[in-house]
Formats: structure tokens, C-alpha cells, sequence
């Protein structure tokens, strides 16, 4: 498998001199295309960090982050914006809908704002795969939480994103919601070939991706392939103790 | 190290406005501009008083007593400074012999006469001659008192004007356009233009010219023969001697010609002729005063919504204050003390810029040579005092609601997460309760137009005024509820050309139907009133058109170029227009005042001709016995007026003639604005062939070419302060004349749509805040920071169509609904001109997307990790 996103001394300092903080410290990494990879880590360990210096949304301090071996760390505002609405997809753990937009106007948001039209088919493929079909005239708020999130991802997904990008996207979901969600992400990595990074602390959560990388204080403390939810838990219990 | 307070309320309240000064602006932006205009315009008015004031004690400084001619009786109500005008009638005046026996009465110590009467400066700019007057103030000529008591005027260089070629001119004029001691100007008085060497630049009364009035001063025996004043003066200043009573010396002035003389105490003249005057100022300040009461108006409504909207943004701390266990009562009160601060503070900078909007308008109007007399800026106790109460009752009235609205906060919002929404109540009730007071206004206001309802003691126009006030109430109310299918009509066209992001605009105006329909009524107010005076002002000149098209029938008119400051036209012109081959017909009016019952009244004289020239509609009688001797002509309201009926015998006194006797043979209607109210044929009566001066000259040629038109122009062109024009240049001037005035009115009204203006940043403001994290998850999946402003531009633009069209709309209906009223009166005409609705819509949108630049920009620059992020 070809690499797609890659960091390379990857480094994120809030804050000047003594109250200064680092979130991100030298991180080399590289993800795989068409993998479902769980970033994980106790609480600033640096995860969300790390997440939203890859998708684009936060400036590195230092180091390059590679998108296809172009490097996405120097561009300016509206070459990033434009990146993230052609080449990522997001999910986020909560808000991800505009409340006076239909599910199916939020689902080809980015293609809309990018004066496209999308391609229906695909999008039409999607909207099977999240099984929301019936609620595509609904408004967000006529929707349910596991539905809402679903339409988030499938949105994610409609521009056909080199990667997909969610940040604790089954944390606001009861278990059953949050396994069918979870079930889905697997499944278009699975199927529909697409490349998702997610962050979580869940360890059930992360039970489903094929790559689980461990962050603890700004470093890569493990990377486990394809492991056990038994495992996960036990690394997880491990980096905690230390 | 613990402060403690025992009202710690007002603390807080105290601590909000220190930390958030922008706030105070915000909120009290519209109430600052209100009371900025209405000190200004009371500084203006009462500091323009008090330089009168001052100017008219300085006109008879060191005088003790005035003596002035006494008037025939009918004359009475024109004061005695006959002369100018488009009429020139007879008015008495004091033999110079009087001068001499007033000085020898060995109570007197000096005594001298003055002369006063039209003349006016005139210089040629690349050829053309142009008249000196500086705008519709008065163009003087005087003579130079030589009388060392005299001290009205001193010089300022130069010599005073010792011979009939010399001329001394006033400071301001000669500064302004240019002349020095030395120079040859012509001067244009009596008839005839005359050149002159300026030997002298004079100041009066220390205040350059009063009144922005030019002088032109000659000396004693060339004024009186340049101003129709041959051995003769308007008025005697006299001096006394120091030990003698002032009333003594009065009563033996009086008895040397009681039945010609009228002696009345300098100081008391001064008065009163500042007073006349001052009462025109006034109604400028009344009118003044109601454009500032409609920016206070406008203000009221958007104090009320930035208050709403501030206090929803601090939903939190209020929460958090309740959830401490401050009461309802106290949060009230908090809130209530915080616009008691704001307003004061408000009032405060009103004041301030008040005083500068005065200074400004002050300097505008000199730059323009609008001349006013110098003099301190007055800002009176009162004017200030008044400014702040309103300003303060204004803001906190507007802020009872949105005070007691965010007592009502729940302890519980300080606990949640997400910024709330305000809870939405049905609109329906606004809906019924809007539309059953708008129902009402019509009902008052259509009452009047199909004569099905008369409410008493209201005249048929102040029941449509206050119909339309009603109306305007209630489609205030209902605005809210037509809030969504208004932006519904316009759905579509949004999508269309602005995409999804037309989509987003369009639904967030929906979202809060409330918020977006306040804002918008704040644009109506403004956009009503001006659509009101436009198509008001529209109709009059459409009514104006047709009116001249209708009534000349002269190929063209010749009249007076200015009628304030041009006595009329020379009779030479007349006669050498008919020398001319190509003019066919040609009508002369003159007018004089003679008495009639005892009362003045214009008497004009016209040419037989005049009756195929103007258009006239016989009532009764016959136009041919008019053209008989002693005959007379009436105007059919005149006729009316003093019950004269066709066969009546009238008699008139004219000036210098004596009674005259004639027989009415005609009563007849003069269409267009009558010279005269009664007439007489021209040829008949001899008394008018010594007048100089004609009125108007109507006249016909065979062939309307340019060559003809040259040929015209090049006769008038001799003649300065005398126009022609055919009907397109009457129909012109009329129009000129009522643009002016609608410009003014929409000066002042464009004071409110810049109140608006802030208005429309509040709500945006608050629509961004509001939004954070949608506008940061716009960002995050890949939307431009230019498509984030264009996002809020379109909104805004919405409110503005919103505001602009409904206001627009009404004002329509109300000028339409005036104009019928008024057709009784003659006015038949409504006319609406498309291009200015057009452009004030187009201006009311392009304030609206100014509006929302610094919203705009705040919402494009927001973090987009804050608004993602979920703590």
C-alpha cells in the first residue's frame, strides 16, 4: 500500500517561552492509502493536535506534513481551504450539520461551495452505504444523533476525499448507533476504498480500524496492526500506568 | 484585599461598560446622532438669533430715534423698505427739508436721512455678465452717511464716494469675488446699468454685510438719484442732546408733521425688526427639529434590538448570576442601570457632536456664501438639558423589554453548552393583532377617499395622516410574521445566482424572523418617508408640467431673473423685441399697489394681446367691453372674495393720482399664478406709462428656429437680471425649483438611513456570534473566507430589500393616498419616478452590504479550531 499523508519532525508548541506547551513533539509518521487508522492516546497526549495538523486545520510549529509527496505545511489560507474541500473529508464529534440545510443539501455542501455539481451516482452510493435514504429531505434537527452523524459521513465521503478525517465521531452516540457508525466507516474503507484517520479514546471504537497508533506527550509511544479490542485496552492500560 | 460592595449590581454594571466600550457605541450610536441633531440645530438657530440681535442694535448703534414716514393706510402691512421686488409700488417717503428742521430743534444734536433701495454689483466672467448676489439674500443700495455721528458703516480702505462716478462696495462681496479699491464695476440700479470706480471697501457694523445682503454705497445725491429717491430719504436717524428726555425729544419730532412722521425709539426698532426675522429661523429650527425627532424614532427601534442582542450574547453571565441567586428584580435592574450609564454617556457625546455638526454647518454655509451674521457659536442651558433628557428617557424606555426579557434567563443556560437560540413563540398573534390595526388605518384612511367615513374634529388630511401613522404601526407589527414569505419570494433568484451560498443567506434571514424584521423597520421608516417625498415632490413637478404646457401659450416668457433681488424688467425691452421682425405677438403686464376699500391690493395692467399669450377662462362679462375705457378686470376669486358682479363700480386710490373710478366688465380666471387681482387695459390708463419696469412681457414668434432664438437671447442678454425662457425652460425652472427642495428633504432623511446602518451591524454582530460554529465547520470542510463575507453580504442585503422595499411600497401608498386627498385642491397628478425609487432601494442595499463589511470580516477571520472544538 502507497503511502497518502505523511509528517516528517512533525512539531506543535502553544504558547511563548515559560507557559509554553508541546502538543506535538517530532512526530515522523506515515498512513496508508485505503487503511482505517485510530489515533489514540490519554487526554494531551496530543491526538487532536495531530489530527488537525494533518487535515489542515492548525499550522505546524516546525516540521512538514505531505499530502501525496506535495507539502501542504507552507501553503497559504486559501490553498489549504481549498485542499480541504477537495482532497479531505471530516467528521467531528458533534456540530457537523448546517441546521437550516436538508441532510441531502448538507451531504453535497462541499461540492456546492465549490460551485460543482457532485457526482449523483456516487453520491447516491453513499447515501446506501449510511442507509439514510429515507431522511434526505430532513433537517438536522428532525434527525437523530447516530442519523445525524451518519449524513456527516457521508458527507465526508461525497467528493470522493483522499482522506477522511474524524475526530471522536462516535462520541455522542449510545453503543448501538455507535457500532453502526463504526460499522459503516469499515465498511467504505473496506469497500468504497477510501483512507480514513480517526481519532479516539475509545478503545471499542478503535477495535475497528486496521492501524492503531498511540500517542502519549507528543510522541509515538506504540503502533499496533490490526490488533484485538483485548490488546488495545491492555496498551492503553500500559501507556496510562507508566 | 476583598472589595466589597453594597451595591454590587451597579458594579457590574459599571465594570460591562468599562470593559466593553464598543458596546456603548453600538448601542448608543443612533441616540448620539439624534441628539447631535437636535443640539445642533438649537446652537445654530440661537446663535444666529443672537448675531441678529446683536446686528440690529449694531445698525443703530449711537442712534437715539428713527423717524420714518408714515404710510398710506392700505399700505400697511408692507414695511417701509419699498423698492425691491417684482411689484414696485409708490411708498412715501420724508423731503429732504425734513433732515434740516429735525437738526435744528436745538434738543437734537445730529440728524441725517438715509437712503435705501435696490442695486445690485455685476461683473463679466469670460463674457458673460453675471449678477453678484449671494443666494436669496437681499442686493442693496445705500448712501454713505457722511454724518460723524453715523456709524453703521466704516471703511475698512479707500475713500468715501465723493462724486456720481464713485461707489464704495462691502468687504464680504469684495472678497469674494475679488474687487479692490480702484477697480471699475458695474452697477446695476434703477433700470439701467451704470459703471462705477470703487473707491472704498466699507465693514457695517463690524460684521462685514449683514445677512450675506451685498451694498453698494453711494454718495447722498447719486443714491438718491440712482434709487428713486429724488430730494427725498427713507428714514432720519437722530441723535439728542444729552440732557434733554428722550420721549420729550420724540413727541416734538412728531409735532413738526404728525400726519407724516412716526418717531419710534432706535433700541425698539432694532427689536423688532430682529424678531421678524428670528421668526423665520424658527420654523427652519422646527423643521430641523422633526428630522432629529425621526433619527431619535429610528434610534428608539434599533436601541431596543442592539439591547436585545447584547444581552442574548450575555446569556451566560446573566445566567450565572441568577444561578448565584441574584433575583429576576436584580438582573432588571442591573440591566436597566447599564442603559441608565449608556445613556448619559450617549447624550453626553450627542451633545459634543452636536456642538461640531453646528461649526460644520456653520463653515458649509460660509463657504458657500450663504452669508449669516457673525458671531459665538450659543449652546443654551436648556438646549442641553433638553438633548439629554431625551437622549436618556429615549434609551432606557428602549430598553425595558430587552430588560425584562433577560430577567426572565433560566439559572439552568449557565450550566449548557451551546449558544441558545431564542425561544421561538408563534407569530400568528402579531399577524392578527398587525393586520386588525392596519385594517383600522386603512379604514380612516380610505374613509376619507370614498367618503364612507368622517371622524370628527379631524380635518379630511389629518385623518388620512393619522390613518397612514395607524397603517404604519401596523405593518410594523405584522413584519415579523411576512418575514419568511417575503424571503421567500426571493428564494429562488438567491439560489440561482449566488448558489448555495444565496441558500445559507436567504435561510438565515428566516431563521430569526424577529431580529431580521426590526432591522428591517428600521430602513423602513427612513425609506417611507423619502419614498414619500419623492413621489410627492414627482407628482408636483409631472402636476407643474402640465400645468405650463397648458397655460402659456406664448412661444416664451421674459421675467425677472431672481424676483428677491430684481425689480423687473425695463421697459426698453419690450420695444425692441417687437422691433424685431419674427415676433408676432407680444403682451406687457405691469402692476402697481393702489387702495381698495382700504386695503392694498395689486392692480395690473396688460397688453390686449395678453388674452392669446395666457391662458384665461371667462367666468362672466365680456372681453370686449374690457378693452373699453374704465373697465376693469377681476380675478374670479377676487371677484368672489368682495362680492363684485359683472356692471359693480369699483374705486380705487392710486398713488399719485388720486381715486379713480371704474366699472367691472370682466370677471375672468387666470390659469397660471396671476400677476394681479384686478387689471386694467394698459393703453387705456396713462398713470402706468410712467412706470419703468414691466412685470412680465409674453410674446410670440413666427418660426421657433435657433437663428430667431439667438436673436432673442442676444436683446435679453443687454438686459441683466432679466431671463427668458420658452416652456421647456419654464417647465425646467419649476422642476430646479422643487428638486432643491427635495434635496434638502432627503439631506436630512438620509441621517436615518445612516442611523439604520447601525442597526443592520448590530444584527449581523449577533448572526455571527451566533453562528460560530456553523461558520467555523464552513471553513473546515473548505469554504472561503471571501465566500464567508459574501455569505453575510447577501444577508445583509436581504434586510436592506426587506427594509427598502416595504418602506418604499408604503411611502407610495401613502403619497397616493395624500394626493387624492388633495385633489379637491387641484392636485390631480400622482407620478412615481421609477429611476428615484429605484436608486434609493439601490442606495438602501449598498448601506446595507457597507453595513456588513465589519461583520463580515469577523466572520471570515474566526479560528475554526474554537469553533470545532467540543470542551
Amino acid at each position: 500500500m502507497e503511502k497518502i499523508i505523511n509528517s516528517v519532525n512533525l512539531t506543535k508548541i502553544y504558547g511563548e517561552k515559560e507557559t509554553s506547551v508541546t502538543a506535538l513533539d517530532n512526530i515522523t509518521i506515515d498512513f496508508k492509502e485505503n487503511q482505517f487508522t485510530a489515533i489514540m492516546g490519554p487526554s494531551g497526549s496530543g491526538k487532536s493536535t495531530l489530527l488537525h495538523c494533518l487535515a489542515g486545520l492548525d499550522r505546524p510549529s516546525s516540521g512538514e506534513i505531505f499530502l501525496r509527496d506535495q507539502d501542504i505545511s507552507t501553503l497559504n489560507d486559501k490553498q489549504l481551504t481549498k485542499i480541504r474541500r477537495d482532497s479531505f473529508g471530516f467528521v467531528f464529534q458533534a456540530f457537523n450539520l448546517i441546521p437550516t440545510l436538508t441532510a441531502e443539501e448538507n451531504i453535497t455542501l462541499p461540492a456546492s461551495i465549490a460551485g460543482r455539481k457532485p457526482d449523483m451516482d456516487w453520491v447516491k452510493t453513499v447515501v446506501e452505504t449510511v442507509d439514510i435514504g429515507d431522511r434526505l429531505t430532513h433537517r438536522p434537527n428532525e434527525l437523530s444523533g447516530g442519523q445525524q452523524q451518519r449524513v456527516a459521513a457521508a458527507r465526508a465521503m461525497a467528493t470522493k476525499p483522499e482522506v477522511i478525517f474524524a475526530d471522536e465521531p462516535s462520541g455522542n452516540l449510545d453503543s448501538k448507533s455507535s457500532k453502526e457508525l463504526l460499522a459503516f466507516m469499515k465498511s467504505v474503507v473496506d469497500e468504497l476504498n477510501q483512507t480514513i484517520i480517526m481519532v479516539t479514546h475509545d478503545p471499542f471504537a478503535a477495535s475497528f480500524a486496521q492501524r492503531v497508533v498511540m500517542l502519549k506527550d507528543g510522541k509515538v509511544a506504540s503502533d499496533l496492526n490490526g490488533p484485538t479490542q483485548e490488546e488495545i485496552v491492555s496498551e492503553v492500560t500500559a501507556l496510562t500506568n507508566i | 484585599m476583598f472589595g466589597f460592595t453594597k451595591r454590587p449590581l451597579f458594579l457590574i454594571a459599571w465594570k460591562n461598560l468599562k470593559t466593553y466600550p464598543v458596546r456603548i457605541f453600538l448601542t448608543t450610536s443612533s441616540i448620539i446622532l439624534g441628539v447631535a441633531v437636535i443640539i445642533a440645530s438649537n446652537i445654530f438657530s440661537e446663535s444666529n438669533k443672537s448675531a441678529f440681535d446683536n446686528l440690529f442694535s449694531g445698525i443703530y448703534e449711537g442712534v437715539d430715534l428713527v423717524v420714518q414716514p408714515i404710510q398710506e393706510d392700505f399700505a400697511e402691512g408692507f414695511s417701509g423698505d419699498g423698492g425691491q421686488g417684482p411689484i414696485s409700488f409708490e411708498v412715501k417717503k420724508i423731503p429732504d427739508e425734513k433732515i434740516n428742521e429735525i437738526q435744528n430743534l436745538p434738543s437734537v444734536k445730529a440728524a441725517w436721512g438715509e437712503v435705501l433701495g435696490f442695486a445690485q454689483f455685476i461683473k463679466i466672467v469670460d463674457g458673460e455678465t453675471v449678477l453678484i448676489s449671494n443666494g436669496f439674500a437681499p442686493t442693496f443700495g445705500a448712501a454713505w452717511d457722511t454724518n460723524s455721528y453715523a456709524q453703521q458703516w466704516s471703511l475698512v480702505e479707500g475713500e468715501p464716494p465723493t462724486n456720481t462716478k464713485e461707489v464704495v462696495m462691502d468687504v464680504v462681496t469684495a472678497e469674494n469675488h475679488e474687487f479692490s479699491v480702484g477697480d471699475r464695476v458695474t452697477v446695476l440700479a434703477g433700470a439701467t446699468p451704470a459703471s462705477f470706480t470703487i473707491v472704498g471697501i466699507a465693514e457695517f457694523a463690524n460684521v462685514g454685510a449683514p445677512g450675506g445682503a451685498t451694498f453698494a454705497l453711494f454718495e447722498f445725491r447719486t443714491a438718491q438719484k440712482l434709487l428713486d429717491s429724488r430730494g427725498e430719504v427713507d428714514l432720519i436717524n437722530v441723535v439728542i442732546e444729552n440732557n434733554f428726555d428722550i420721549n420729550d425729544v420724540k413727541n416734538e419730532i412728531t409735532n413738526l408733521d404728525p400726519e407724516n412722521l412716526n418717531v419710534i425709539n432706535a433700541q425698539e426698532a432694532a427689536a423688532e425688526q430682529a424678531d421678524s426675522i428670528k421668526q423665520g429661523l424658527d420654523f427652519f429650527n422646527t423643521i430641523l427639529n422633526v428630522f432629529a425627532g425621526i433619527a431619535i424614532f429610528v434610534g428608539a427601534f434599533i436601541i431596543q434590538n442592539t439591547f436585545r442582542i447584547l444581552l442574548l450574547q450575555r446569556t451566560k453571565e446573566l445566567s450565572l448570576l441568577r444561578a448565584l441567586g441574584t433575583s429576576k428584580r436584580q438582573i432588571y435592574r442591573l440591566v436597566i442601570s447599564e442603559s441608565l450609564f449608556m445613556s448619559v454617556i450617549g447624550s453626553g457625546l450627542g451633545i459634543a457632536l452636536g456642538i461640531g455638526l453646528a461649526v460644520a454647518v456653520k463653515e458649509g454655509l460660509q463657504y458657500f456664501e450663504f452669508g449669516l451674521p457673525d458671531g459665538p457659536l450659543v449652546l443654551t442651558t436648556e438646549a442641553a438639558i433638553t438633548g439629554l433628557i431625551i437622549g436618556i428617557t429615549v434609551t432606557i424606555l428602549s430598553s425595558l423589554l430587552p430588560a425584562r426579557k433577560a430577567s426572565q434567563v433560566s439559572p439552568m443556560e449557565a450550566i449548557r453548552d451551546s449558544v441558545s437560540t431564542p425561544r421561538r413563540k408563534s407569530l400568528f398573534m402579531r399577524l392578527v393583532f398587525g393586520s386588525l390595526i392596519s385594517v383600522a388605518g386603512f379604514g380612516m384612511l380610505f374613509g376619507v377617499l370614498y367618503d364612507f367615513l368622517d371622524l370628527p374634529t379631524l380635518s379630511s388630511l389629518q385623518q388620512v395622516g393619522f390613518g397612514a401613522g395607524v397603517i404604519f404601526v401596523g405593518i410594523s407589527v405584522i413584519t415579523p410574521s411576512i418575514t419568511k414569505p417575503f424571503v421567500f419570494l426571493f428564494d429562488k433568484a438567491y439560489n440561482i445566482v449566488f448558489g448555495i451560498l444565496g441558500k445559507l443567506a436567504t435561510e438565515n434571514s428566516k431563521r430569526t424572523p424577529r431580529r431580521t424584521a426590526s432591522t428591517a423597520s428600521a430602513l423602513m421608516i427612513g425609506l417611507t418617508l423619502i419614498s414619500l417625498a419623492n413621489v410627492i415632490t414627482t407628482s408636483f413637478k409631472a402636476q407643474a408640467e402640465s400645468l405650463i404646457s397648458e397655460v402659456i401659450l406664448a412661444d416664451y416668457q421674459v421675467s425677472a431673473s431672481n424676483v428677491f433681488v430684481s425689480p423687473g424688467i425695463p421697459t426698453g425691452l419690450s420695444e425692441e423685441l417687437l422691433e424685431l421682425d419674427e415676433v408676432t405677438k407680444l403682451s406687457r403686464t405691469r402692476a402697481t399697489v393702489v387702495g381698495y376699500n382700504q386695503r392694498p391690493l395689486i392692480l395690473g395692467a396688460v397688453d390686449e394681446t395678453v388674452f392669446d399669450l395666457v391662458k384665461t377662462d371667462d367666468i362672466s362679462g365680456n372681453r370686449n367691453d374690457f378693452l373699453k375705457k374704465d373697465a376693469i378686470g377681476i380675478l374670479k376669486q377676487t371677484a368672489e372674495r368682495e362680492e363684485l358682479f359683472v356692471g359693480d363700480e369699483v374705486v380705487l386710490t392710486i398713488p399719485e393720482e388720486g381715486e379713480r373710478t371704474f366699472t367691472v366688465a370682466y370677471i375672468f380666471d387666470w390659469t397660471t399664478q396671476p400677476p394681479a387681482e384686478f387689471f386694467v387695459l394698459l393703453e387705456n390708463n396713462t398713470f402706468f406709462a410712467d412706470e419703468s419696469l414691466d412685470t412680465e412681457l409674453y410674446f410670440n414668434v413666427n418660426k421657433k428656429t435657433p437663428e430667431v432664438e439667438e436673436k432673442i437671447n442676444a436683446i435679453v442678454d443687454e438686459y441683466p437680471g432679466v431671463e427668458v425662457r420658452d416652456e421647456d425652460g419654464l417647465v425646467e425652472e419649476a422642476n430646479n425649483q422643487i428638486q432643491l427642495l427635495l434635496n434638502v428633504i432627503y439631506g436630512f432623511l438620509s441621517i436615518s438611513i445612516f442611523v439604520a446602518l447601525f442597526g443592520i451591524t448590530n444584527t449581523l454582530s449577533l448572526s455571527v456570534y451566533e453562528r460560530t460554529r456553523e461558520i467555523g465547520l464552513m471553513r473546515a470542510i473548505g469554504t472561503y473566507r471571501k465566500q464567508i463575507r459574501r455569505m453575510i453580504f447577501i444577508e445583509s442585503s436581504i434586510i436592506a430589500i426587506f427594509g427598502a422595499v416595504l418602506g418604499t411600497g408604503l411611502g407610495i401608498f401613502f403619497a397616493w393616498s395624500l394626493i387624492q386627498t388633495l385633489a379637491d385642491e387641484g392636485f390631480t397628478v400622482f407620478a412615481v419616478s421609477i429611476s428615484q425609487t429605484a436608486l434609493w432601494i439601490g442606495i438602501s442595499i449598498i448601506a446595507g452590504v457597507i453595513a456588513a463589511i465589519l461583520p463580515a470580516i469577523r466572520a471570515s477571520r474566526q479560528n475554526i479550531l474554537e469553533a470545532i472544538s467540543y470542551e
